[in-house]
This record gives structure tokens, sequence and C-alpha cells, in this order.
């Protein structure tokens, strides 16, 4: 009995001080980890852990589990998640939305939640997929089958107007209502006979805190092309028609030279290339660095080039207005001039702000939280309940009460 | 930029040609006070055909009854609803005449209800400034209705003038030779130029 | 005959009388039965109207059964063996004698005779009566316990098991539960009285699609909350009478959302308006635009008309206009004016020129018209086709007629190309007996008047400052030097009419070449110029053949009439850098665009994305612009006041607005367009 008392004292001392190389490993379903962290806060933080994810932490449980990687604690840990990415992009155009941009290692279902209330269900599969969307409020939170995972910051568009420059005719006509109906904000200056205007909202000053795009339709602008050259450097964007480069361009800022015309192709505004009916000039002598971004017959129709921080955007074609009135289907050309103001203006997101809890790709800030994920299980002999110090301690007692009563009763009368 | 081309409508049922000399002059105008380019002479197209979406403004005029066929009503109704505007003056100037009686009906039935156009439209100030519709030398000339009409109407949608309608017979005030304006102390075709600016920027 | 057979005999007509009686009365209780049952379960649970209506054929056929079951089953109460044997079992005492007894092979042995001895004094026939009194009894009891049910179960359960029809919701008793004013709704729509039609009842429609002007009535259970109806900003309350509660009101012109509030919940209905069509005519006869010689004879007309809900009156329309220049009169005459019935007609009428009053050189429009029944938005009026019947001027078919307007003042000795012929054919053949001096003059003479001929002509083809119209003479010879060959006139009318040159000839259809040059008067052109060059050197043989062949022209140019030679010439051709602000400029400013494209729904849209803006950012005043917004949209927007008003109600109830909002942004035309891939520029270098 002795001995056995002796050895279990024994043991127990050798146990407190042996350091305590145990590893709390807490995972599992549900809210286990929520549950554990809130152990870890109540008995004291282990000096490892080994963290089993296998349901998608909420970002509190994730920042907590940052925090006590932070403060000393080994953390390791391994996942069962599917990663995955999910991106929203506000468009300049205002008919056109928001674009969603998904792509993820397996077959997901992912809800967004914005503003207004539950939204888009969007599957996620391997391939990168876009879809459109409309997304009010800033933040737009993301569920896996009900459970939240985290959120993508939105940011609001700020757009700011668009400035029509020309004569007075049916090109700016059309143009100023199509861009209205779109919903664009228009601002016009539309000459009608020398320093005579026919003007909407004001016009003046030409800068980019008030305009994103200008439009230049023929050389009445020619009197503010310092203002407009001005305001690409700076940023802004420039559509240029093609009466506005006739007879050679007014602004430094123009894409190409005309020479010449090449005729419309009759009857065909019916075609699938409703422009090719439209009569064009021959576009010569881009800059460097331009872009041809659309192609007729082999001629540049459309150019672009970079110009300091703004855009340039050419056109080759005229009298575009003649395809609204051709053309059963307004949204050909109503589309077409709207993103022909969308190519030529600058993005229209605000400055980005970070913020903690942003997570477009939860795995991904999973990993820049906690450090890289394990691919092995938890290290071996990690598992030592406590619970046996319990049992040893009940047999040294008892040992030793057994002890005492056995002596008590033999030295008994 | 292709140039402004003033457009007069051919209809079938009536004398469409009564006023020839209303584009000249229409021309001459514009050309005088502005510097929108234009054609030096107007065109003439039928309002069945597809041509009629080349011009985007139309002038319509006549003495005999209107009643367009199903394919220029249809052509029509086509075309203003792509942007086009149409112009009509009663040459009879006689509210109990029946151009007037037979024009209004078929625009109604084409376009929609005829509106009185308020004095202070925008088409008033559009380049000259007037209190209204000018009044013209034959309105009371002893023929047709003999009134001064206040008012032009006009069919709105969207906050434009699609058809514009007048009985005030600007069609017989516009009936003389551009050369003969020197003789006229007062340009009475400034609202024509008010009309093809209000046209050309709304 | 024994007495104990009499006696048989007697209670056997007993047996039967029971059997039959209490058989009807057994189908009675199992009819009545079945509807009492039906009744109670309509009451408690309500079975639907196609189950009810089937009830009294059901009901019908278990009562024959049973009575046929029943009768099947007592039919050994015919027959007196059984009878006999029946009294057996009844009366244990009689220990067989009277089956005995009757039975036909002891029937005139001396046995039966001692057999009816000992029977006489057993009384059974009490006790059959008895028996048969019981039969009869119990089901006497059951009938009236089941009549008694039906005749004490509510009128409206037993009317919706009678009777059962469309409307007949109302009538179902709630039993257990408290009445629900809104639980049932049911709409009569009485469509207006000139359509003829009978009225329609609805239970629980989501939507109503009715003619506008249609009586319609909603009528529900009264319940101790009184029903308010709701229409946009006005409240009308109903009408409670007895156990229900109604309200009338006329279909509207366009779409409506109804609501029926009772203070705790709603209910919505949807009015959805069918507008009677005008009606459609169709003029047969004439088949074409006409012109006659002469202002004689009669035109016959013809049409064909149709409506959807029944014509009133159809008949033609002529007006004839005559006159010109400044003046014209005008008439108008409704012909053959007649009242029509039906949904089809057809008009038949002629008319005479002469009686109308048509002289040389007037129109006559004639078209059809018809008229519908429709008393509620007026009476449709369906028109057709007009049709143009001219009646040529005097004179329009002379072969010389080639100028277009009347002789004017100045010109009134131009002379025409066949005189001019004659002219020069004389001088020819009188050349030799005249002097040089002499036939040079007169060839001068011939010249000029063929000069101005072809200048007359040069007018018609060519766009130019004209001298007509004011009666001025042609001050400068401005017409091309030379004969123009076909390409290079085509040019110069191209130019001077802004069109593309290669299109001056090209006809389709029935468009009308309006800019076409006149070939056929364009060589009359080329070969006057010759001629009067010919003539100008003193040579009038020479200018012979090219005014033959002027002549010759100009006949073929007689197909042109319509153009060149009805109506005045062409318009001028202004001399644009002469003109060019020279005009003085004007004092004010030309007045701002105002912006206002796509019209109100466009503009409804932008203000409904800045109010989406503001809910999702949580503004206290988002759900304010919202409301504003629905009373916008029921004028600009109809199809969007639905799910804006269930946006609205989830908003102001804490419920999630999401799903609706999005669908009355759809529904205003807001949901992005496109697929993705359609922004081909979003990536700029």
């Amino acid at each position: 009995m002795r001995a056995i008392a002796v050895a279990g004292i024994a043991t127990l001392i050798v146990g407190a001080l042996l350091p305590a190389t145990s590893t709390r490993t807490i995972g599992g379903e549900g809210d286990a980890l929520a549950r554990a962290l809130r152990e870890w806060y109540r008995v004291g933080l282990p000096n490892t852990a080994w963290v089993e994810i296998s349901d998608w932490p909420s970002p509190p449980v994730r920042d907590g589990l940052a925090a006590a990687r932070h403060v000393g604690v080994a953390l390791s840990w391994r996942h069962a998640l599917v990663p995955f990415v999910v991106e929203l992009e506000e468009l300049a155009d205002p008919g056109r939305g928001s674009v969603v941009r998904s792509a993820g290692g397996g077959r997901l279902s992912v809800s967004l939640t914005d503003g207004l209330g539950a939204g888009d269900t969007i599957a996620v599969s391997p391939s990168v997929t876009a879809r459109r969307s409309v997304v009010y409020g800033s933040r737009v939170a993301i569920d896996i089958d009900g459970s939240a995972v985290g959120e993508v910051l939105h940011a609001a568009p700020v757009r700011k107007g668009v400035l029509v420059l020309g004569r007075v005719g049916w090109e700016a006509a059309f143009l100023v209502r199509a861009l209205e109906e779109r919903g664009w904000d228009v601002t016009a200056r539309l000459g009608v006979a020398p320093a005579r205007y026919v003007t909407q909202g004001r016009p003046a000053p030409l800068d980019t805190a008030r305009f994103d795009v200008v439009f230049v339709l023929d050389a009445t602008a020619a009197d503010l092309a310092r203002d407009v050259d001005r305001f690409v450097v700076q940023g802004g964007g420039v559509v240029l028609f093609a009466d506005a480069v006739e007879g050679g361009p007014f602004l430094t800022a123009s894409v190409a030279r005309a020479s010449g015309d090449v005729p419309a192709s009759a009857g065909a505004f019916l075609r699938a290339d409703p422009r090719a009916a439209l009569a064009r000039q021959a576009l010569v002598g881009l800059e460097r660095g331009s872009v041809v971004l659309e192609e007729l017959d082999g001629a540049p129709a459309v150019v672009a080039r970079r110009v300091g921080t703004g855009r340039v955007v050419q056109l080759a074609y005229r009298d575009l207005w003649r395809w609204r009135m051709n053309s059963e289907e307004p949204s050909g050309y109503v589309g077409f001039v709207s993103d022909l103001a969308a190519a030529a203006s600058p993005r229209v997101l605000d400055a980005y702000p970070v913020a903690t809890d942003y997570s477009a790709a939860p795995v991904a800030s999973l990993a820049a939280a906690l450090g890289p994920a394990q691919l092995e299980g938890p290290p071996a002999g990690s598992h030592t309940p406590r619970p046996w110090h319990h049992v040893v301690l009940a047999v040294v007692l008892t040992g030793l009460l057994v002890e005492w009563a056995s002596r008590r009763l033999r030295t008994a009368p | 930029m292709s140039d402004f081309v003033f457009a007069t409508g051919q209809y079938e049922s009536g004398d469409w040609d009564s006023a020839p000399l209303v584009p000249a002059n229409v021309i001459d105008a514009v050309a005088r006070y502005t510097s929108i380019p234009v054609a030096p002479s107007g065109a003439i197209v039928s309002l069945a055909s597809s041509d009629v979406l080349r011009y985007p403004l139309l002038y319509l005029t006549g003495h005999l009854p209107v009643r367009f066929t199903a394919g220029e009503r249809a052509m029509l109704q086509t075309y203003l609803a792509r942007g086009g505007m149409l112009f009509v003056d009663d040459h009879n100037h006689d509210v109990d005449g029946a151009f007037h009686t037979t024009a209004v009906e078929e625009l109604e039935r084409t376009a929609g209800p005829l509106v009185e156009l308020p004095n202070d439209h925008d088409l008033y100030s559009a380049f000259f400034e007037f209190d209204g519709p000018p009044t013209t030398a034959h309105e009371l000339n002893g023929w047709g209705d003999n009134l001064v009409h206040k008012q032009l109407r006009a069919v709105i949608r969207g906050g434009r003038i699609v058809v514009l309608y007048s009985n005030k017979d600007y069609s017989s005030e516009w009936s003389y030779h551009p050369d003969n304006k020197r003789f006229l102390s007062v340009d009475n075709t400034r609202f024509a130029v008010n009309l093809v600016v209000y046209a050309l920027s709304r | 005959m024994t007495g104990a057979g009499a006696g048989v005999r007697a209670s056997r007509r007993v047996l039967i009388a029971a059997v039959i009686l209490g058989s009807v009365l057994w189908s009675v209780v199992s009819m009545v039965g079945l509807l009492d049952v039906a009744m109670a379960l309509d009451a408690f649970i309500g079975v639907p109207r196609g189950v009810r209506s089937w009830m009294i054929p059901i009901a019908g056929i278990v009562g024959v059964g049973t009575l046929i079951l029943r009768l099947w089953w007592g039919r050994r109460a015919g027959s007196v063996q059984s009878v006999a044997l029946f009294i057996e079992h009844l009366v244990p005492d009689l220990r067989y004698r009277l089956v005995t007894a009757m039975d036909r092979h002891y029937e005139s042995t001396p046995l039966a005779s001692r057999l009816d001895e000992q029977l006489a004094p057993a009384g059974w026939e009490r006790t059959v009566a008895a028996e048969g009194a019981k039969r009869i009894i119990r089901p006497l009891a059951a009938s009236a316990v089941v009549l008694t049910a039906m005749a004490f179960a509510p009128s409206g359960t037993s009317r919706r098991v009678f009777q059962p029809g469309a409307g007949d919701a109302l009538d179902r008793v709630a039993l257990a539960r408290a009445v629900d004013p809104l639980a049932d709704l049911v709409v009569t729509i009485a469509p207006p009285p000139y359509v003829n039609r009978a009225s329609q009842t609805f239970e629980n429609p989501e939507e109503v699609h009715a003619l506008v002007g249609s009586d319609v009535r909603v009528q529900g259970v009264a319940g101790e909350r009184s029903v308010v109806m709701v229409a946009g900003a006005q409240r009308t309350a109903t009408v409670t009478q007895g156990a229900r509660w109604a309200v009338r009101f006329p279909m509207p012109p366009r779409p409506e959302l109804r609501r029926f509030e009772d203070g705790q919940r709603g209910r919505q209905l949807l009015l959805v308006p069918v507008t009677d069509s005008a009606p459609v005519v169709r003029l047969d006869a004439p088949p074409r635009d006409t012109v006659l010689p002469d202002p004689t004879g009669v035109i016959d007309l013809a049409a064909t008309l149709a409506d959807d809900y029944g014509l009133d009156a159809g008949w033609f329309e002529v007006i004839v206009s005559t006159g010109q220049g400044e003046s014209f009169q005008f008439g108008t005459a409704r012909v053959s004016e007649r009242p029509l019935a039906g949904t089809s007609a057809q008009l038949r009428a002629g008319i005479d020129l002469v009686a109308l009053g048509a002289t040389h050189g007037a129109f006559l429009h004639v078209r059809a018209v018809a008229r519908d029944l429709n008393t509620v938005s007026g009476p449709g009026i369906g028109v057709s086709e007009t049709r143009t019947v001219r009646v040529a001027r005097r004179g329009e078919y002379d072969s010389i007629a080639l100028e277009a307007l009347p002789p004017l003042a100045a010109d009134s000795s131009l002379l025409s190309q066949r005189l001019l012929i004659m002219l020069a054919e004389e001088l020819v053949q009188r050349r030799p007996e005249l002097s040089e001096t002499t036939v040079t003059r007169e060839s001068r003479a011939i010249a000029r008047d063929q000069e101005r001929l072809r200048r007359r002509v040069a007018e018609i083809i060519f766009m130019r400052l004209g001298d007509a119209e004011a009666g001025e003479h042609a001050h400068v010879e401005d017409t091309p030097a030379g004969a123009l060959s076909p390409e290079d006139l085509l040019a110069a009318a191209g130019a001077a009419t802004a069109e593309g040159a290669g299109e001056a000839l090209d006809f389709h259809g029935d468009e009308t070449p309006v800019v076409a040059v006149n070939r056929p008067l364009l060589e009359a052109y080329n070969a006057m110029w010759d001629a009067g060059r010919a003539l100008g050197v003193a040579d009038p043989e020479g200018a012979l053949p090219h005014m033959y062949a002027a002549l010759e022209a100009i006949q073929r140019a007689r197909a042109a009439e319509r153009i060149y030679l009805r109506g005045r010439p062409a318009a001028a051709v202004i001399d644009l850098p002469r003109v060019r602000l020279s005009g003085t400029a004007p004092t004010s400013t030309p007045a701002d665009r105002r912006p206002g494209a796509g019209g109100s729904r466009a503009r409804l849209l932008g203000r409904y994305r800045a109010a989406l803006t503001r809910v999702a950012m949580g503004a206290p005043d988002g759900l304010d612009s919202l409301m504003l917004l629905r009373l916008a949209a029921l004028t600009d927007a109809p199809d969007a006041v639905v799910p804006l008003n269930e946006a609205v109600s989830a908003l102001r109830e804490g419920r999630e607005p999401g799903g609706f909002l999005r669908r009355a942004l759809a529904a205003l035309g807001g949901v992005p367009v496109g697929s993705v891939a359609a922004t081909p520029w979003s990536i700029m270098p």
C-alpha cells in the first residue's frame, strides 16, 4: 500500500514538473470553435493549439483565433473547406449595373445579401464566371448554406457627369437623348451661331471633379481645345466623333488622323453588324500605344489610347444618328454610345478603404489570419488527456486512507 | 457632318405640294441667322417610303383633306417612335375646312392627342424670343376662318414635341421668294429658325 | 281455405306493407342522412363546390339503392310459406303446426282440419302486427331525426349543398371559429348593359378581368371588424347588410390595385380592365384611287364591318373638295347611314357625282365608318382606308398642256412646239421666195420662241431660281451652256438637291421618283437646244429634225404628268454663301435645353435607384421616397405598382423587402442589360 502511494505521489510530482507539452485540439461542427475560444478565455490560453476547421468560421471566430496567435499561442490548423473568391465590380454605365465574378475550388452555392436584403445566389464553379447584378449598399454579406462567411465591400459608384460639345444638329440631339435615356447625367454646349450656344446644365468649368467623359462632336469645341487636352491628361475621358478630326484634329489628345471616307454599304442596318451601314472615315496614322477597339472590313472603326491618366476613344463612323432612325430596336444605338462613354470614363470607384472584416475569399483570409494551413494531421502524442491525473490522485488517497485505517484497526484493541 | 435637309412630306390624298417655296424660305432663314450646315434646297419624300427616316424633321401642308393610307400611317408611327418630328400647317387656316378636321383626326389617330402648347414653351425661346406663335398676315385676310389662333397644338412624348400642328397658315406666310426679304421691315420667317433649332437640339 | 290459411294471408299482407313502407322510409333516411353528413362536413371543414354539386345525385342513387336493397331483403314477405315460418319463429308454441297446416301436401287431408282446430286459439296476428309496426317505427324515427336535422341546418349550409353555385363561399357557416370578414371574397362582375352578356361570379380571385365600365361588386361575410376598401389614397367604407358586407364600384379604365383591410389584415385585388376595341372596317369598293374624266356617273361603294361586341351603325363618308389657289370649298356627306346589329355587317351604296355637286377639278375622299355600341367610354368609331377619286380638270388631257401653271400675263405669247414646227416648215417652204435678211429675221424669231420654250422645260427639269411666282421675267441666263449629257444633268440635279447621284432613277414599288430626272423631257431639252442653234444661224431645214424629235419627246413625257404637269414647279435653290449669317443677330440667348429624354418612366427609374440607395444605407427617408414613388408609378408604370406596394408594406412591418424591391426594379426596366461579355471595351490598356 505504501509503495503504491509513494509511486502515485512521485508520478504526480513528475507530471507537475514536466512542461505542459499538451496541445489543445479544438474544432468540430457548428459553433464548436466559438465555444472553444470562449473556454480559452475562461481557463487560459494553451501554449500550442491544433485547430480543425470543418465549417465556415464567422469573422469574429477568425479574428479571435488570429488574436490568440498574435499573443503567442502556436496555432496549427487544417481545414476541409472549398476555397472560393467573389468579387464585385461597379461599371461606369448606369444601365449595366455591377458585375459579380466568382471562382472556386469545387462547386458551391453562395448567397449575397446587400443593403436591400437577400439578393442573388451564385453558383461558384472552378472556372471564373461573371454575371450581372444590381447591388445597393456598401457591404455585401456572403453566406454559404445560411452561415455567414464574410463580407465584400461594395464601393458605391460615384458617377459624375457627361459633357457634350458640338454643334446643334441631329448627331448632338440624338446623342444627348440616348445618354439621358440610359441614366447618364448630361451637360451640353451646342453651338448654333457664332458665340451663341444652346446649353444644358453648366458646361464650365471643364474639370475632372465635375465630369467623367467629354464628347467632342465637331470643331465647334475648338475654342476649348486646351481645356479638353488638360482634362484628358488629368484623368478624364474624351470621345471624339468623326467631324472633330475632319480637316486635321485640333486636339493633341486625338488618336488618329482621317484621310478620306469609306462609303457605307447599303441595306446593312438590319444585319448583325448595323454599323457597317454607316459611312465612315479612313483612319490612318494611329498614335503609338493606340488600341483598335473595333474593326470593320479590316479598317479601324473605333480606336483608343491613353493620354496621361485619361483615355481617348475616337470613332470613324459618320452620322451615327442614322442608325437610331433606321433600326427597330433602339437599344443598339443607345447601348453603343453608352459603351463609348463607359470605355472612356475612369473607374467609378472611390479610393478603396481597408477594413479588417473584408473577406471576398474566406479561405484566403483565414490563411492570412492564421498562417498557412497544415496538410497532415495533428502531431502524434499530443493527446494527453488530463483526467488520468485525477485517477492517480484518487488511488493515492485511497491507499493512504486504507493504510491509515488498517493501522488503526490493527492498533485497536 | 451631314447637312440639315428640310424635307416636305408627300402624302397621297391631297395637294401636299401647295407651298413649294416654303422650303427655300426656311433654308434661307436658317442660313441667315445660324451657322447650321444646311442643304441649299429641300427634299420631297413620300410618307409611305422608308426614305422619311433620313429626315428627322418633316413638313406637311395642303388645302385638301388629309387621309393617310395604312402604309403612310405605319411609316409615320415608326418615324415618330424613332425620334422624328412632324410640322403640319393648315394652308386653308380654316377650322371648318376639311384639311383641319381630317388632319387633326389622322394625327390623333397616328400619334396621340394634340394638346395646346403653352406660350412659354421652350420652342418660343429656342433661338429668338417670342411671346407665343407669331401672327401671320394671312390669318385675317378674309379667307378661311378669319380667326387669330393664340396657340399652336402639339403631341408631346417624353417632354419633347413630336408633332407640331399650326392653324396659322405659315405656309402662305412663308410662300415667297427669299430674295424679297429685303422689302420686309421685320423678317417673318424668324419663327422657322426657332422650329429648326428646337428640332436639332431636343 | 282454412282459418289458419286466411290468417297467414292476412299476416302476409301486413308484412308486405311493413316491408314496403320500411324500405321507403329507410331510403329517405339514407338520402337525407347523407345530405346531413355532407352539410355537417361542409360546416366544419368546407367541401369544394365540385363535390357538393354531386351530392344530390349521389344521395338519390344511395336512396334508390337502399330502397332496392331493403325490398330485396324483404322479398320473403311475399311467400306464404316464409310468412308461416316467420310466424313460427315469433310464436314458438306453435311447434311447426302452422307450417304443416300451410303445406300444400296436407291441404285437403284430415290433418289439416285437426291442425286448424288446434291453431284457432293461438293469436299470432297481434304478434305479427307488433313486429310489422316495429319494422316501421324504427325507420320512421330515424327519418324524423334526419329531417329535423336538415330542417334545423343553417340556411346557408343547406343552400350550399342543394344549390351549389359560384359565390356560395359566403354562405358557409363557420363553426367554432371567429368570423374573419376577409377569409372569403366573392366578386360579381356585371358587364355594361350594351354588351348583353350575363354577369359572372368569382370566388377569391387574385385578379379580375372585365370590360371597362362593368359593375364590380365585392362581398364578404360580416364580422366584428368593419372592412374598408383602399384605392390609392382613397378609402371607401363597405356597406353591411345582414350577414354580409359589400362594396360596389365601376371597373376603372386603367389597371388598379384595390386593398380590403379590416384593421388586422388585408387582401388585395388587382383590377385589369379589358377595353372594347373599335370596329374594324374594310373598304372593298372602289378598290383604288381613280381619276374620272367627267363629273357624271355613279360610283359604287362597298364595305365590310366587324366588331368584338356589337355594331351600332355604319355609313360612308364623302368629302367633296373644289376650288383652287386660296379658296377651296368643302362639302361633307354621309351616305347610306343605317343602324346595324350583330358583330359583322356589309354596307353597299352608290354615290351620284352630279347630286354631290362635283365639278371638274374636284376631289372626292371616300371612306366607310362604323360605330359600335360602347356606351361606357364613348362609342368606338372604326374607319377604313380612304380612296381618292379625282375628277379631271377641263383640258387636262389636251395634248398640248405642257405648262403646269395657268398662263401668266407675261408669257401669254408662249408658243407651243407644234406651232413652232408649223412656222419653221412654212419658212422652209417659202424660203425660195424670201430674201436672206427676211429668212434670217424670221428664223431668229422662231429661235427666240424655241428658246423660251426650252427654258420652260428647263425649269421643270432643274430646280433653280424661278421667276414664275412673282411674275418677274427671267433676268440672267443661267442655263448651262450647251446640250447636256444625261450624266452631267444628273450630277447637276444631284448637287442641287443634295441627294446621292445614283438614286435619281431609282424607282421601286409605288414610291414616287420625286427627284427623278424625266428622261424624255431631257431629250426634248437637248433637241430644242440643237434646234435653237440651227434656227439662230438661219438654217430652218437643219432645225426641223430636232424640232420633230423635241415634239416626240414631249409626247413621251406625258407619262410623268403626275409630278411635273400637275401642281407647280419644284422649289428654289438658295445661294448659301451669299446668305450665310447676313441677318441681324438676335438679342436674346437661346433657351437652355432641359433634360427629359425617355419620358416619365426613365425619370421614375432614376428616382427609384436613388431611393434604393437610401433604403440600402438604412436612411429613414428611404421609405418616404418609396411611398412617393408608388403614387407616381400608378400613372407612369402601373405594372410596378404591385411589387412596390408589397415592398412598402414589408418595410413597414419589418419584413424582408429585398425580393419585392428587386421585382419592382425589374418592372421599371432597371435590370442590367446585356450579357457580361457584351462590354467589349471594359478592359483597356
